[in-house]
């Protein structure tokens, strides 16, 4: 009998840690003039990117506004989708993230699975969040989905093209572009001129042989590093996966052409190991000054201004993808229905997304979505470029907005690593792409 | 045959209390084991798409679908040439730095063999990340230790056939330590008596190894195949970091293709019935050489 108890002893203690361990964060009840978040701890879960630095460097005045702890996770980009969708699907209330960072990319999916929180009620109640501040641009691609609001844009990052000004006003190679093309050098303003351009900048500086300095830094990684960078080519040259209404609109011309510049600019102006590069090599190429040019982020010119992880500091300018339209990006600040914290999630979106702080984020070096940010004085005479990026990011076309967008990534990311390998021709790559598009779209 | 000595060796009463002291442990193995095991089987016949609702209808076609995949089908056939790879050369590798570690002659051999076991306690994670920068074609060590000397100056992981082997050199570096650990452990527990009489009939050194040696180990031998070659089937981690397959698909193993399936497409039936699938194999696999091993036993 006694063993009998010893073991119903057991049973209970091993249920009792399980059930504590489950037990949800309340949200004590302080004194009279407490903070309002006192104990309560928000746990958020974003990537390692400048802008995520920039709101840690902030954190403490949120913190010591509200007595809340903020416990912000920072992961690579790759882990966060398939980390971020098992806890999404956890039962209200019971997830282990209560504010998570949203990629464009998953928008739809995460909305059609109702896995986000919708947001209109509290921005009505809301003296603090001021949604015509935001860029359209950038509302339509992390904001709104189907006439509900879900997410607050958080940073952007479209797409430009990064290049050495440094090369590009050098009267030599000036000099030498001229008489090799009968015409003075100039910005690209089409994805063949760039890819001229790029064969022109490749070239052996010191005469020992071996190429010092590539037209073009690229990454070949799949599936997003490729896919990303593939897309600025696509829409630059007219090409489109989706229409609005999700009808799939990519044309067997349009897109071998685009991959077909692609891969030449890959293999003619690109280091060798540019298709297996990622973000990192990529970026790397650049800072260590091996590139001519790298169709980036915008938000890329202070960071490779930055003595302490780049060689090429003031050497860099941004303008515009060749031809004007490339990738437009960003991600939205969202609070899941898993989320354990709602309340104290959404007093924190309300102060980082408030103008003083995404201003400061600005001077820092982030990547605005308010047009009061960008277009602040202060902002403006630190980062002039600002004034050509806010064009960027009004001009770009996000990724369509589909639920099966990380899917569509994996193809189209598998398609071009493909097509540079060789095992896989270009038409026969884009007819892939249109076949799965279709599969893949919302119906 | 008795079913369970222990248990029937106990009194009546204290048979009982084992058992209740037990049922915790053994519960907790079916929840944590059995349980998503048979969920995973349920799924595995269904359509669901993680992120479009609810599970859907029953689709026992889910298994011929996916063994009608192509992408599957090229991931079997690089897992097929990975994993022969790995195991053979490892295997070999191990073997012979076992053999020289179990001379007592050599010097220093423990400090040998602390360095050789260093790969063994990282994370194949941290080692494909460390291998991935010692491989950059242009800022890496590797090539530029290659330009010093005047070799060329390969691009490890961005073309198709040397991606491959890449991968397979970098978990040959990984994998041997344990390889070694384990068969010097069976070497260094081999009976002297056995060399002795060797000796005595006048045996050399190729015969004391041929017919001492290489019976005795042969179990350890095989024990340390079983092992590399179920781990290296599931080999996911260092094709994750190095290439993410590619280029192309020319380094997609069934685990990664799996995994894409699961986390990226979020299909549970398919990447459900393809891991039964592996699941299938591997099994299959381990029996035919636990009969293997216990022929050569007896």
């Amino acid at each position: 009998m006694k063993k009998g108890l010893l073991t119903i002893f057991g049973l209970l203690i091993i249920m009792s840690m399980l059930l504590s361990a489950c037990a949800k964060t309340e949200q004590p009840v302080g004194p009279e003039g407490a903070k309002p978040f006192d104990g309560v701890t928000i746990n958020v879960m974003m990537e390692g990117v400048p802008d995520t630095e920039y709101v840690q460097a902030q954190l403490s005045k949120f913190e010591e506004e509200t007595g809340a702890t903020v416990n912000i996770e920072v992961l690579n980009y790759a882990l966060m989708h398939e980390k971020l969708v098992p806890q999404l699907t956890a039962a209200a209330g019971s997830g282990s993230y209560d504010l998570i960072v949203v990629d464009n990319y998953w928008v739809a999916e995460f909305n059609r699975a109702g896995w986000l929180m919708p947001l209109d009620d509290k921005i009505a109640a809301s003296d603090k969040v001021k949604m015509d501040a935001y860029l359209p641009s950038m509302l339509e691609m992390v904001g709104t989905y189907e006439g509900k609001t879900y997410m607050l844009p958080f940073y952007n990052y479209a797409m430009a093209l990064v290049y050495r000004n440094d090369l590009f006003t050098d009267p030599t190679i000036q000099a030498e572009y001229k008489d090799k093309f009968g015409k003075d050098i100039a910005l690209p303003t089409s994805i063949p001129e760039y890819i001229e351009l790029s064969k022109f900048m490749t070239r052996d500086i010191n005469g020992d042989g071996e190429t010092d300095i590539y037209g073009a830094s690229m990454q070949g990684l799949r599936p997003d590093p490729t896919a990303m960078e593939f897309l600025n080519y696509l829409y630059s040259m007219g090409g489109q996966l989706y229409d609005l209404d999700g009808k799939v609109i990519l044309t067997q011309e349009v897109g071998v052409a685009a991959l077909d510049a692609y891969v030449d600019n890959m293999k003619s102006s690109a280091p060798p190991g540019a298709p297996s590069y990622g973000f990192d090599e990529a970026f790397a190429t650049v800072a260590q000054g091996k590139a001519f040019s790298y169709i980036t982020y915008n938000w890329m010119v202070p960071v490779l201004d930055n003595p302490e992880q780049s060689q090429v500091v003031d050497k860099m300018k941004v303008t515009a993808v060749p031809g004007g339209i490339g990738l437009l990006g960003g991600w939205g600040w969202a609070i899941p229905n898993s989320s354990a914290n709602p309340d104290a999630a959404w007093a924190f979106i309300e102060w980082v997304e408030s103008f003083d702080i995404a201003k400061e984020r600005a001077l820092l070096g982030g990547a605005p979505t308010r047009a009061d940010v960008f277009q602040d004085p202060d902002v403006l005479a630190k980062y002039p470029h600002y004034k050509d990026v806010e064009k960027i990011v009004g001009d770009s076309i996000m990724f369509p907005m589909q639920s099966r967008a990380p899917q569509i990534v994996e193809v189209l990311g598998r398609v071009i690593s493909e097509t540079i390998a060789g095992s896989m021709t270009s038409e026969a790559a884009i007819q892939e792409l249109i076949t799965e598009s279709n599969n893949l779209a919302d119906k | 045959m008795a079913k369970s000595t222990f248990f029937n060796s106990l009194p009546t009463r204290d048979r009982k209390a084992a058992k209740g002291l037990v049922a915790p442990a053994v519960i907790g193995i079916w929840v944590v084991i059995l349980f998503p095991l048979l969920y995973a089987l349920y799924v595995s016949v269904h359509d669901w798409i993680l992120s479009q609702g609810e599970i859907g209808r029953l689709n026992f076609s889910n298994y011929i679908t996916v063994l009608q995949d192509p992408l599957l089908l090229n991931a079997a056939k690089n897992t097929v040439i990975l994993t022969a790879s790995v195991v053979i050369l490892e295997i070999s590798i191990g073997f012979g730095l076992a053999l020289l570690l179990n001379n007592k002659c050599i010097r220093l051999r423990n400090l040998y063999l602390f360095i050789l076991l260093i790969p063994m306690l990282m994370p194949p994670i941290t080692v494909g990340l460390i291998w991935r920068l010692l491989l950059h074609p242009d800022l890496g060590i590797i090539n530029y230790a290659l330009s010093l000397v005047g070799l060329p100056q390969p691009i490890w992981l961005a073309d198709p056939t040397l991606a491959m082997i890449t991968i397979i050199i970098v978990d040959v570096w990984h994998e041997t330590s344990f390889i070694i650990l384990v068969l010097l452990a069976g070497l260094t527990s081999l009976p002297d008596e056995l060399y002795e009489a060797a000796m005595i009939d006048g045996a050399n050194a190729w015969q004391k190894f041929r017919f001492v040696t290489i019976p005795l180990l042969a179990p350890t031998i095989l024990v340390a195949t079983i092992i590399r070659m179920i781990a290296a089937l599931k080999t996911y981690d260092l094709v994750y970091i190095l290439t993410r397959g590619g280029p192309g698909i020319a380094t997609e193993t069934i685990s990664y293709y799996i995994y894409k399936v699961f986390f990226v497409f979020l299909d549970m039936g398919k990447s459900s019935a393809m891991a039964f699938i592996l699941l299938g194999i591997i099994v299959l696999m381990t029996l035919v050489l636990m009969r293997v091993m216990r022929r050569v036993e007896q």
